[in-house]
């Protein structure tokens, strides 16, 4: 067994709420010199900036995990893992995903960026709405495409799983917690949960290496099965 | 007023009326069950828009005479199954919570 850093939550330039200097070349770069040997980018409902993350991550030598950062009806984010990138693409082409457009000026921005870190487009819908889905409908959902929904940072107020229904419901044996999250909380519900503590990263400085997890192999899948417990 | 006159007054869809004679003394809008939870006085009329089966449990636990959704939010199935089991009121009407709170916190 082997220990390993991880930091598999992470804005990058798309979501409108991040820095356009989050693009997906530069965040996997800034893992790996971080000393990160998982990273992921789990923007707010798209999954644009995944590919261009994979690729870098095989030239960087640091695994990328394919990810979202699903919003519910409830308005409760739960961060979304996925072994492989076909699958995350299946999840999310089930996910009724709302259709008001962005208004980028009250905002943000919602660029996409290539490899070299050149502006190829964006996202016209409002990325920061929820998709018409229960967060109960979620764990059965995700099972189909062997990924594994994480109730995002529970210690927050703000779209936090635990704040908005006042617990953590079936199907959610993990839970992740923010780097700000108190110590006697994490030890608390890691009586009970799988706990994992990711950064949530909205700006380069912000992302973390205090996450870290013993695996027998140093695979996204077995990162995964770990979770699943 | 009870239940029953709040259902008129409102002119609010039923779900689930177990106890329509109840008395509603009080009331709460909110959306945060984990603050529902602990500030919903007991026997109030709760509006809400949140749709979920924790509305029921809360609901139950807070001791709540009658769940109002707002905004014209359906119950989804697995909630109406809850409330009907646990015989909590539940009814719904198309006002916002403002425009449902304005035609009865008079009356409360």
């Amino acid at each position: 067994m082997d220990t390993y850093r991880y930091d598999i939550h992470i804005h990058s330039a798309v979501s409108p709420c991040a820095d356009n200097d989050m693009t997906p070349v530069t965040i996997v770069g800034t893992a790996m010199l971080s000393g990160l040997d998982f990273v992921a980018i789990a923007d707010h409902n798209s999954i644009e900036h995944v590919p261009v993350a994979l690729a870098a991550g095989k030239a960087y030598g640091i695994k990328v995990v394919p990810a979202i950062e699903l919003q519910t009806r409830e308005d409760i984010h739960i961060v979304c893992l996925f072994e492989k990138y076909e699958d995350l693409v299946a999840f999310t082409e089930k996910i009724p995903f709302s259709t008001r457009p962005n208004e980028e000026e009250f905002f943000g921005e919602q660029l996409i960026f290539d490899e070299d870190d050149e502006v190829i487009g964006k996202v016209e819908r409002m990325l920061l709405d929820s998709a018409d889905i229960s967060s109960d409908d979620v764990p059965q959902l995700i099972k189909e495409f062997n990924g594994v929904a994480i109730p995002a940072h529970i210690d927050r107020e703000g779209k936090s799983m635990l704040s908005i229904l006042g617990t953590i419901t079936e199907g959610y044996p993990v839970v992740e917690f923010s780097t700000r999250a108190k110590p006697e909380m994490i030890e608390e519900w890691s009586k009970t949960h799988g706990v994992i503590i990711d950064s949530d990263a909205h700006t380069l400085a912000s992302i973390s290496t205090r996450g870290q997890i013993e695996l027998e192999e140093y695979t996204v899948k077995c990162f995964l099965d770990h979770l699943r417990g | 007023m009870t239940v029953k006159e709040l259902v008129q007054v409102l002119d609010a869809k039923v779900y689930n009326l177990d106890d329509e004679m109840r008395e509603v003394t009080s009331g709460y809008a909110g959306d945060f069950l984990s603050a529902v939870m602990g500030k919903a006085p007991t026997d109030s009329a709760w509006f809400t828009i949140m749709n979920n089966v924790n509305v029921c449990a809360v609901a139950t636990l807070a001791e709540v005479a009658v769940v109002v959704l707002c905004e014209g939010v359906e119950p989804d199935e697995p909630l109406l199954n809850k409330v009907k089991m646990q015989g909590v009121n539940l009814i719904a009407v198309k006002e916002d919570i403002f425009g449902a709170v304005k035609k009865v916190c008079h009356l409360i």
